[in-house]
């Protein structure tokens, strides 16, 4: 495989891992309850977890809100299609303009529900991060990959040069 | 061509961005947001690093961005529980309290017996040297994780632009 394949295979990993996670707090919230808070825990940090705002399995919550399970699931089905649109070896990232748009709802949405100007509803808060988490991947794909090879490449070069010295 | 700078002053102002807005009390619903004060940190310690490279020093890469991002999560993981730590023995749990007013505004929309148990668990959080072990490893992984991702977002908007090559053909010779 190559170091470009690798590279895809984890962030693919660690994106089912996550989203896998998330799920799996309300799934074993009946059946494996000190487990479950273990993972609900491990979120704390990274979302707020209001119970209104998630979405419920059997009775209980995911472990991220709406938003943030839409970030992570159109990330991880983003990521699932990325090979299919483009070479993994490909070092094209997309316009700058591709991210504003992509992050810009998220931010006024969020904005406006703070100031109560506007209050955020679920489907306004399922598309904003749905949109976010869709454009990540290609931006965050190129940039890994290309970042592992080199970082690789320059350590391979670095032992190289150092056995020679010696 | 000169050595590329050095990446732990750029990461180290990452690492403080993330630490104050993660340990401030109130600032820290920002991470509510997917950890979006990691990924600022994150971002901002390529930003930093990239006004110190000059011309003849090489391009700003993703390999440079990624090392940022992630030193700047390490950084931000320490910084960040020192600061938690600082501010529980000064002023007691504000954050908690803090939390628990924001949350008084949905109030309303939980279900019953939610608010109930919200107090009960915020009220149960103490300042133990097991409960500040575990969040200090889990604020290394995940701010890790995130800072990373931040500096990759970093790389995107900051990459430098390709260079344009000149693809006129060369002028004529002069007739002798």
């Amino acid at each position: 495989m190559t170091m470009s394949g690798r590279t895809y295979a984890v962030l693919l990993s660690g994106a089912l891992l996550w989203c896998g996670a998330i799920v799996a707090a309300p799934v074993l919230a009946h059946s494996s309850p000190a487990f479950s808070s273990i993972i609900y825990h491990f979120f704390q940090p990274v979302c707020h977890q209001i119970d209104a705002r998630c979405f419920h399995i059997d009775g209980a919550p995911f472990a991220v809100c709406f938003r943030c399970s839409s970030v992570y699931f159109a990330f991880l089905l983003s990521l699932l299609l990325y090979p299919l649109f483009r070479s993994l070896d490909s070092e094209v990232m997309p316009s700058r303009l591709w991210l504003l748009a992509a992050v810009l709802p998220m931010i006024v949405d969020v904005g406006l529900d703070v100031a109560t100007i506007h209050l955020s509803t679920t489907v306004t808060r399922v598309a904003t991060g749905c949109a976010f988490g869709l454009v990540l991947p290609w931006v965050i794909c190129p940039a890994a990959m290309t970042g592992v090879q080199e970082l690789v490449s320059s350590t391979r070069l670095r032992s190289q040069k150092g056995s020679v010295d010696a | 061509m000169p050595e590329k700078p050095n990446k732990l002053m750029p990461a180290l102002y990452g690492g403080l961005i993330i630490g104050v807005i993660s340990g401030v009390p109130g600032l820290s619903l920002v991470n509510c947001c997917c950890c979006a004060g990691v990924l600022f940190g994150g971002m901002m310690a390529v930003f930093f690093y990239q006004k110190d490279l000059m011309p003849d020093m090489g391009p700003l890469t993703s390999a440079d961005t990624l090392q940022l991002g992630a030193l700047a999560g390490v950084f931000g993981a320490l910084v960040g529980t020192v600061f938690h730590v600082v501010v529980m023995l000064a002023f007691g749990d504000v954050s908690n309290a803090m939390l628990m007013e924001f949350m008084s505004n949905f109030r309303d929309k939980m279900p019953p017996g939610t608010w109930e148990e919200m107090e009960g668990k915020l009220a149960a959080n103490t300042l133990t040297a097991a409960a500040l072990f575990i969040q200090l490893i889990s604020s290394l992984v995940l701010d890790a994780v995130f800072g990373l991702l931040g500096g990759l977002i970093g790389y995107a908007i900051w990459k430098p632009k390709p260079q344009v090559i000149n693809m006129n053909p060369p002028p004529p010779p002069m007739p002798q």
